[in-house]
């Protein structure tokens, strides 16, 4: 590994990328980074989350129903302390939405202030079927 | 007079509908999904707790996710001062310093990840979304500490060694 010494101000190359030591503190640096749009500079923790972000992408358009209902069977009935507060939910009245059938619309966001003492609340961008899905099966 | 209603539409959840500025901004994206920066959370009640997070950019960008404290009951959040600034905390709760309470100043959800034949999520890196504003960032920690938790059908949600 090359090993450089450089002070806040200075910058070294790598490439076309081009990165200046903006700030050093005790136990950290700020790095500031110029690359072209092409090069993704990430934090390198970041990638594995980018894998089993894509993942999980996948799961959604490959086989979303099916995984939701087998997900679903598993969890157990959710703790009050966990489930999402009803007050954030729009009026469902269907269990399942349909591709390119059901119109689903989020509520607005006007107050966005107001959480919930269970922990997990959501912002009010709940949704609510417009219209009955159709022919879910 | 009609609210200005913007639409997607997922292969999974149909058309979504909502009024124009109400979508979380996620100023980074997500990681893998960076260009994709507004994204809107999708409840079906029957599903609960389970959360889509649908993005309003591309109808195919659809993530299926938990509250944290639905996957494990003693989480706690651990933010960057990079990601307390992409959320802008400071500046909607600017007389407390310390962490957000979830519920209250954030929600967290956990993304789920097909493993096998279920699901696993990583709690160390949770979508954190700032109920102040409906900013949004997946804060990813830069050193474990809650860990893989992996849904078991007969034990629900264990953490994975």
């Amino acid at each position: 590994m090359l090993v450089l010494r450089r002070r806040a101000g200075e910058a070294i190359l790598v490439g076309e990328v081009e990165i200046e030591i903006i700030e050093i503190s005790r136990s950290r640096v700020k790095l500031g980074v110029r690359a072209p749009h092409h090069i993704p500079v990430i934090r390198k923790e970041t990638l594995k989350a980018a894998q089993d972000n894509l993942l999980a992408s996948d799961l959604m358009a490959s086989r979303g129903r099916e995984v939701v209902g087998e997900i679903l069977k598993m969890l157990k009935p959710p703790d009050s302390a966990a489930a999402v507060p009803d007050r954030i939910a729009g009026d469902v009245p269907q269990d399942k939405p349909t591709a390119a059938q059901s119109q689903v619309e989020a509520a607005d966001l006007t107050n966005r202030h107001s959480g919930s003492a269970s922990g997990c609340a959501q912002p009010e961008a709940a949704t609510r079927v417009q219209r009955p899905p159709l022919g879910l099966n | 007079m009609e609210e200005d209603k913007t639409a997607v539409v997922s292969p999974y959840l149909g058309e979504i509908q909502w009024a124009h500025g109400n979508e979380l901004h996620f100023p980074a994206g997500l990681p893998g999904f960076e260009k994709y920066r507004l994204m809107i959370p999708v409840e079906i009640p029957s599903q609960r707790p389970l959360v889509y997070l649908q993005s309003a950019e591309k109808g195919e960008v659809c993530f299926l996710t938990l509250p944290v404290l639905a996957v494990h009951a003693g989480f706690e959040l651990h933010l960057s001062d990079d990601d307390r600034s992409l959320l802008e905390l400071d500046q909607s709760m600017p007389s407390n310093a310390g962490p957000p309470a979830l519920g209250t100043d954030v929600l967290c959800l956990a993304l789920l990840v097909p493993s096998g034949l279920t699901v696993r999520t990583n709690l160390d890196a949770p979508i954190v979304i700032n109920l102040h504003n409906g900013r949004g960032v997946q804060a990813i920690a830069p050193v474990a500490s809650a860990g893989s938790w992996r849904l078991s059908e007969y034990d629900g949600w264990e953490a994975v060694c």
